[in-house]
């Protein structure tokens, strides 16, 4: 009988993690001096994880995005993503209960003060200098966020997307992190 | 660029053979060291292509396609493995359920044989106490 149980499947929960830590590898530090009024040229650490807990390998992709407040970030309640085109994207097939530890290292390269808007144009990512669809203005520099979606690949429709069946249910992760840049250099103008 | 997407497509093949044979229950880490490996050439030959450098994002594509394309035939042979050693057990399992049952049935029968025996035993030398004691009175009387 005990070989008959063992052949038994078990209920499984089928999700995916997502989380973004700081540059200590934990929930905290994700600014220099916890200031999150950032400078140009001044490297941010964060360390992005997923965790696959969907029974079988899986093909993932983190995606991200730059916005400001006023853009559209991920709807959780239609399950939609930001409609903003992705700036930097990474894909990575993760066996069952692997977790993907992605350090990011990045950075404001270019960026532009006006009277009362700031505009970012380019960023330094892991070594990568990263132009497209990276420019974004914000009132003062205010609330400029980065936000990170798990896509992952379906087979049946050969694409990737926004989320996951677990069970015949839709669920979709995604974080953001909120910033400011108010200067373009530490000398107040 | 039609090296790039050739690259691409030979993911999604190779994604899916290692897929089925990671349900079979076949060990593809290794595979997937490889495959994400692949995927790293990929993003490589993408950058350089947005870099202008045609030739040297043809040049990683193509061994991003032939690394990924060498995985197929050994997931599938993976694959197979898995599924036969799978059946093997399965035959096993149904081997061992009745061989399972037989043996506690057996253990009942003897573990019930063994104490009936023992309380027969019991049994018998308290009647041949009681017997003594009773010689013991009737030649006291």
């Amino acid at each position: 009988m005990l070989t008959l149980t063992a052949q038994i499947p078990r209920p499984y929960d089928e999700y995916f993690a997502l989380y973004t830590l700081g540059s200590t590898g934990k929930a905290e530090h994700y600014f220099p001096s916890d200031v999150a009024d950032i400078l140009p040229n001044v490297r941010i650490s964060w360390f992005l994880s997923v965790y696959n807990h969907m029974g079988t390998v899986q093909l993932v992709k983190v995606v991200l995005k730059l916005l400001n407040s006023t853009m559209q970030g991920p709807d959780q309640l239609a399950m939609l993503p930001s409609q903003r085109d992705a700036f930097y994207e990474k894909t990575r097939l993760l066996l069952s209960n692997e977790t993907w530890v992605l350090p990011l290292s990045w950075s404001v390269v270019d960026a532009n003060k006006s009277e009362t808007r700031m505009t970012i144009f380019s960023i330094l990512l892991n070594g990568q200098n990263l132009s497209e669809n990276v420019e974004v203005t914000a009132s003062h520099g205010l609330n400029f966020r980065i936000v990170v979606e798990l896509w992952v690949y379906d087979g049946t429709s050969g694409m990737f997307e926004f989320g996951w069946l677990s069970n015949g249910t839709k669920r979709v992760v995604w974080n953001q992190l909120w910033f400011n840049m108010t200067r373009v250099s530490l000398l107040p103008y | 660029m039609t090296q790039i997407r050739d690259a691409v497509n030979a993911s999604q093949k190779a994604y899916s053979e290692l897929q089925a044979a990671d349900k079979a229950g076949a060990n593809i880490t290794g595979l997937a060291v490889r495959f994400n490996m692949a995927l790293d050439l990929l993003e490589s030959a993408k950058e350089r292509d947005k870099g202008g450098d045609h030739a040297g994002s043809y040049r990683l594509a193509s061994e991003a396609e032939s690394s990924l394309l060498a995985l197929i035939p050994e997931a599938q042979s993976m694959r197979d493995a898995a599924l036969s050693q799978r059946q093997r057990e399965l035959y096993l399992t149904m081997l061992a359920v009745p061989i399972e049952a037989l043996a506690v049935a057996l253990a009942v029968v003897l573990v019930a044989e063994v104490r009936s025996r023992v309380e027969s035993r019991q049994l018998r030398e308290l009647r041949i106490k009681a017997g003594t004691e009773g010689e013991d009175t009737v030649e006291e009387g």
